[in-house]
């Protein structure tokens, strides 16, 4: 019964150091960011304007509010769901502002409030799909019709101004060349990028997407970090509807349609599953510019936008495919 | 829905449930684990105990390696490493990476999971090395009630008396340990006592000693006591 088994030494399958082998594995890992340092060695050479602070500077301002949206989206996709209602919430939240400082409340105190009715609309949209088990695509889908809706009736349909400047100053304003959106966007993929890999919430939310299953079953409050997911998710959309609003001095209701594809395909692109458990803040990131720099490599080199979104729709395939020809190779 | 009474697991044994498929004996451990549904009227080290979820269960230092490795067990996506600390995660800022770092490494050694590195995926290993893993999860945990929902399905030859003999380790530090399995000779090899499940009922409980095969497979496949 107690037959001492013989211990086997693993076979060793491939070598695991040498430079090459090295090089090799960073290479798989990181090679988003190689075709993005690529795509912009390429924008410098047929573009003379494109490497100057000033262009950075406003690709960086211009990415930002997508690239806020994009880090909630990786949240919740890591969770193997998705949510389609972020530029509903995005739209509504901007506009719930617009209304609330017009009606003379104070700026900040209805700042709080329509980042609140983000995490609000997350929280009950993923929470629906996680305690009922109704799939986040359908709830989140209501969400997208339902709230886009809300934010035209709220508005009658047309923009509402009156804007202080003290938020006009942050959507447009600049601290040492950077834009006030970059710096709160970066400091927000940080403090994502923290929250996803040193704590035990990041360790759950992984978990969770990964085997949902086997989690719940290691004590792992599944439905509760879904929910939370989708919360951090929307409190981020309607953040940057917020920033939005003060870019453009009026709330829009016809604000950010469509967003929720460009922050998936942001997402996606980074590396992160659509199944769940695999990915992170970085990749999301590194795609999120990489999408700016291909828009604005065009812009100035004077091509329409009918080009761009053929181009940005070629470069995302074949981004996807190297993506997983790389990880294929990896993985062996 | 099945009915068992009179049921009890001690410390320091291992106790086998024994049955035909859908006799209960993943429910049973799914209902003492609080992942099923259950009217529960168990006690635990003399507390009473009614786990309502996995978590209130894995509190009370119970851990469950269920039936379905792949699906259930193992997250085949994520590391060994975090496949072993899943179940320690509390509360709080910081992973258990930093707080524990030693614990995981102390217990794939002691029970001679063999891997690369931590760092490699759960799906890469064997089918034993990835129960022993799904077992280590709840060691780091502490964990001192184990119910295995037949832990050497799918596994080969060698792979079954290695596991085994980790459990009769397990079980001789002090453990309460339960295992179900459709594989009687296992069951008479390892477990101190057996439970004959049939039909969600317990029909016969035998103590391993001097006992025929043939009395507990009647009882298995009839669900009637032999009278000798």
């Amino acid at each position: 019964m107690n037959t001492p088994i013989v211990t086997q030494q693993p076979i060793e399958a491939r070598a695991t150091t040498g430079l090459m082998v090295v090089a090799k594995r960073y290479l798989v890992k990181y090679n988003l960011l190689l075709i993005f340092v690529l795509l912009c060695v390429v924008g410098s050479i047929v573009s003379p304007n494109f490497a100057t602070t000033a262009n950075i500077s406003n690709v960086l301002q211009q990415t930002s509010l997508v690239g806020i949206v994009s880090i909630g989206m990786t949240f919740v996709i890591l969770t193997g769901n998705i949510d389609l209602s972020v530029g509903s919430v995005a739209a509504f939240a901007g506009m719930i502002i617009a209304i609330f400082v017009n009606d003379g409340m104070n700026l900040w105190l209805s700042v709080l409030l329509g980042i609140l009715c983000g995490v609000i609309s997350g929280a009950v949209l993923g929470g629906l799909s996680a305690f009922l088990t109704v799939p986040s695509f359908m709830t989140t889908l209501a969400g997208l019709v339902g709230i886009r809706g809300a934010t035209y009736l709220l508005s009658d349909g047309v923009p509402v101004s009156g804007i202080p400047a003290v938020l006009t100053n942050i959507g447009t304003g600049r601290v040492g060349g950077i834009p006030d959106v970059g710096i709160i966007f970066i400091s927000i993929a940080l403090l994502a990028a923290i929250a996803l890999r040193f704590t035990v919430f990041g360790e759950h939310l992984y978990a969770t997407g990964s085997n949902e299953v086997a989690a719940r079953l290691s004590g792992v409050n599944t439905k509760l970090i879904v929910a939370s997911a989708f919360a951090i998710c929307g409190a981020l959309a309607a953040l940057a509807g917020v920033l939005l609003t003060a870019r453009l001095t009026v709330g829009q209701p016809t604000a950010y349609v469509g967003l929720e594809l460009d922050a998936i395909a942001a997402v996606v692109l980074g590396g992160t599953s659509l199944f769940g458990g695999r990915g992170g803040v970085f990749g999301t990131v590194i795609a999120v510019f990489m999408l700016a720099v291909i828009r604005n490599v065009f812009n100035l080199m004077g091509l329409g936008s009918f080009y761009q979104m053929v181009i940005t729709g070629v470069v995302l395939i074949i981004a996807l495919v190297l993506n997983r020809i790389a990880e294929n190779r990896g993985k062996r | 829905m099945i009915d068992i009474r009179n049921v009890s697991i001690p410390r320091g044994r291992i106790t086998g449930f024994i049955g035909l498929g859908g006799a209960g004996r993943s429910t049973l451990l799914s209902a003492l684990f609080g992942s099923e549904r259950a009217l529960r009227e168990v006690s635990l080290d003399g507390q009473p105990y009614d786990p309502h979820s996995p978590r209130q269960a894995i509190a009370r230092r119970v851990g469950l390696v269920p039936e379905d490795r792949k699906i259930q067990g193992l997250m085949v996506g994520r590391s060994i490493w975090h496949n072993m600390i899943i179940a320690f995660n509390k509360k709080g800022f910081g992973t258990a990476k930093q707080r524990s770092f030693s614990k995981p490494k102390e217990i794939a050694s002691a029970l001679g999971v063999r891997f690369h590195d931590f760092s490699q995926l759960g799906g890469q290993l064997s089918g034993g090395n990835q129960q022993k893993v799904v077992l280590s999860k709840w060691l780091v945990n502490e964990s001192n009630v184990l119910l295995l929902d037949e832990p050497t399905r799918g596994l080969d030859v060698g792979a079954k008396v290695e596991l085994f003999n980790e459990v009769h380790k397990i079980a001789d530090s002090g453990a309460a340990v339960a295992v179900t399995s459709s594989e009687l000779p296992e069951v008479m090899m390892h477990c101190d006592t057996i439970y004959v499940l049939y039909e969600g009922q317990v029909k016969e409980f035998f103590v391993t000693q001097g006992l025929s095969a043939e009395d507990i497979l009647h009882v298995v496949i009839t669900g009637e006591v032999r009278n000798a």
